[in-house]
């Protein structure tokens, strides 16, 4: 599977990344280059699962929250905060 | 340098103090500077807790790592320090707290001397995808220290500390740790808490240690590991007597060679064989297995963890940590910061995991990937009901030149075929040194089944006694 510009520039816009223009073609034939050594994956069928499987499972803990009293010191380590709040630049221009 | 079972023993025989032990280590970390393996020394804090340490000493009973110096790779939280993941995304970013497993050490009496160098959020194998700059392998300056526990592998092997902290999520424990010439465990999923880790590939991600002996591994893991209610997926089980395993005998163990790992003859599985025949001689009996889906761990591993990362990393938005770019509205905010502040390997694999995630290809990629994630697990532990551990070379090569793989990220995971599969299947697995080749360390890797580090621990111990110290 090879990956064209359109792609790397869609997928960059999901990952919110910027891709400068004369990186694209360049990241193009890196990901088609990585993506080819995974064709592997895309062509295998799975087998029949053995007797083993059921015991591999994780155990989990209940997930229930817990109190935190270290809000502000998380606050304060923020790229940029005021007065014990996170700042960020304005989503929609106001005129 | 003294190994840590060594040094411990000494500071409670008071034959030396932790103040002693401390200002050894930081001296020796400013001595081998050029080697790259420190981003800061904690030089303050580690002699005011020495000095407490000391002086407790003579009143109560010291804790079972009293004065111990360790060193802490830059992505596990400590509280007040630095913890910037080898990333300028979190350059000046200093924790309010903990991890779990470094704050149990620390309870124990081990004093944290300073963060150690990695590849940026993990993510690499050389030690060489640092925004700090790269680490360089202590024996030979011109060769990477595998990574991306870089800067933990070095300063063990350049005799800082006795102890130091790394995380494997495909192998960046281990594969150091054979390159450096020491020994890397990366315990069973589940086991070390991964609270205060910060995530990369959070089904696969643990703390383990690295150490100069075995038994200084198993006496880390038996401190550090345990249930916590601050990991969701933490194992409820309490430590092993893993310190112990290591004195057991080793007559009538099984190890399976799986014969994907041994397909070729190279100067590095030659050095392994030969450590796995001395086996033999205390009654192990060597049997090829056959574990099919070893062959496709690779593509199986950057995908599931690119898709990991893509997610975990999404939070690095310059909104809540870390470093943020000048943006005049939100959108360009995120971008401009994740573009500016994310080094090139790291965008990459956020790249490729999104579009491993994305709409259409996610069938194709991602969960077919996770599938034969699933089938491995199965295929290994199958193979671990009839043999005791299976043993493969840690990694394809010794320590490659610095630079060497830099432009060619393929070549580069590739270094990494032989430790992704435990990672992927959540088996423990063992780096322990088997010898030299071409005067470089070459790593020996035990797999064991889940949850049983004890027998890796007890076969590594025995590859150690047999083949002695490594020298050239």
């Amino acid at each position: 599977m090879s990956v064209d510009a359109a792609t790397v520039r869609h997928v960059a816009s999901l990952a919110r990344l910027t891709v400068p223009d004369e990186r694209v073609d360049a990241l193009a034939d890196e990901l088609s280059d990585i993506l080819a050594h995974m064709a592997e994956i895309s062509a295998w069928a799975p087998g029949p699962p053995s007797a083993t499987s059921a015991s591999q499972t994780t155990p989990r803990r209940a997930d229930v929250p817990t109190p935190r009293d270290d809000g502000p010191a998380l606050v304060a380590r923020a790229a940029d905060c005021r007065e014990g709040e996170v700042c960020v630049p304005p989503v929609i221009d106001i005129p | 340098m003294m190994d840590a079972t060594a040094l411990i023993q000494a500071i409670q025989g008071r034959e030396t103090s932790a103040s002693q032990a401390v200002t050894a280590a930081l001296n020796q970390a400013k001595a081998t500077a050029s080697l790259g393996a420190f981003i800061s020394l904690n030089e303050e804090t580690a002699l005011a807790q020495a000095s407490r340490i000391d002086a407790d000493m003579q009143r109560v009973v010291p804790g079972r790592l009293a004065g111990l110096p360790i060193a802490v790779k830059d992505n596990i939280t400590q509280a007040d320090a630095p913890c910037g993941c080898g990333s300028k995304m979190l350059s000046g970013f200093t924790s309010p707290t903990s991890a779990t497993a470094l704050d149990r050490l620390i309870t124990a009496g081990a004093i944290p001397i300073g963060r150690t160098n990695m590849d940026e959020f993990g993510m690499g194998s050389s030690g060489e995808h640092s925004a700090i700059g790269p680490t360089r392998n202590p024996w030979d300056p011109a060769r990477v220290p595998g990574g991306s526990s870089s800067g933990s592998a070095a300063a063990v092997a350049a005799g800082v500390v006795p102890v130091a902290l790394g995380s494997d999520t495909g192998g960046s424990v281990r594969q150091p740790a054979a390159f450096c010439g020491v020994v890397g465990l990366k315990p069973t999923y589940g086991r070390v808490s991964r609270s205060g880790l910060v995530a990369f590939g959070s089904s696969l991600d643990q703390i383990g240690p690295i150490t100069p002996t075995v038994r200084d591994a198993a006496l880390i893991l038996e401190v550090m590991a345990g249930p916590d209610p601050l990991d969701a997926t933490s194992l409820p089980q309490a430590p092993g007597e893993w310190v112990q395993a290591c004195s057991r005998p080793v007559d009538g163990l099984r190890i399976g060679l799986p014969k994907q790992c041994w397909a070729q003859d190279t100067d590095v599985s030659t050095v392994v064989q030969a450590a796995l025949r001395d086996l033999t001689t205390r009654g192990v009996t060597l049997v090829e297995v056959d574990i099919p889906t070893l062959t496709m761990a690779i593509p199986t591993y950057y995908l599931l963890t690119s898709a990991e990362a893509s997610s975990n990393l999404a939070r690095f938005d310059g909104i809540r940590y870390g470093q943020r770019a000048i943006a005049d509205a939100l959108e360009a905010l995120y971008s401009q910061t994740r573009s500016t502040f994310f080094g090139p390997e790291v965008q990459r694999r956020i790249l490729l995991g999104t579009f491993a995630l994305s709409a259409g290809y996610a069938e194709e990629h991602y969960e077919r990937a996770n599938a034969v994630r699933h089938q491995m697990r199965e295929e290994i532990s199958q193979a671990l009901t009839t043999v005791d551990a299976l043993a493969t070379p840690t990694a394809p090569s010794t320590a490659f030149a610095l630079g060497e793989k830099q432009d060619d990220p393929v070549a580069m995971y590739l270094s990494d075929v032989f430790t992704t599969p435990p990672s992927l299947t959540g088996h423990p697995a063992i780096s322990v040194p088997a010898g030299l080749c071409s005067g470089l360390p070459v790593g020996l890797q035990l797999i064991g089944a889940h949850q049983d580090e004890a027998t890796i621990l007890q076969l590594a111990s025995a590859v150690e006694a047999l083949r002695g110290p490594l020298k050239e």
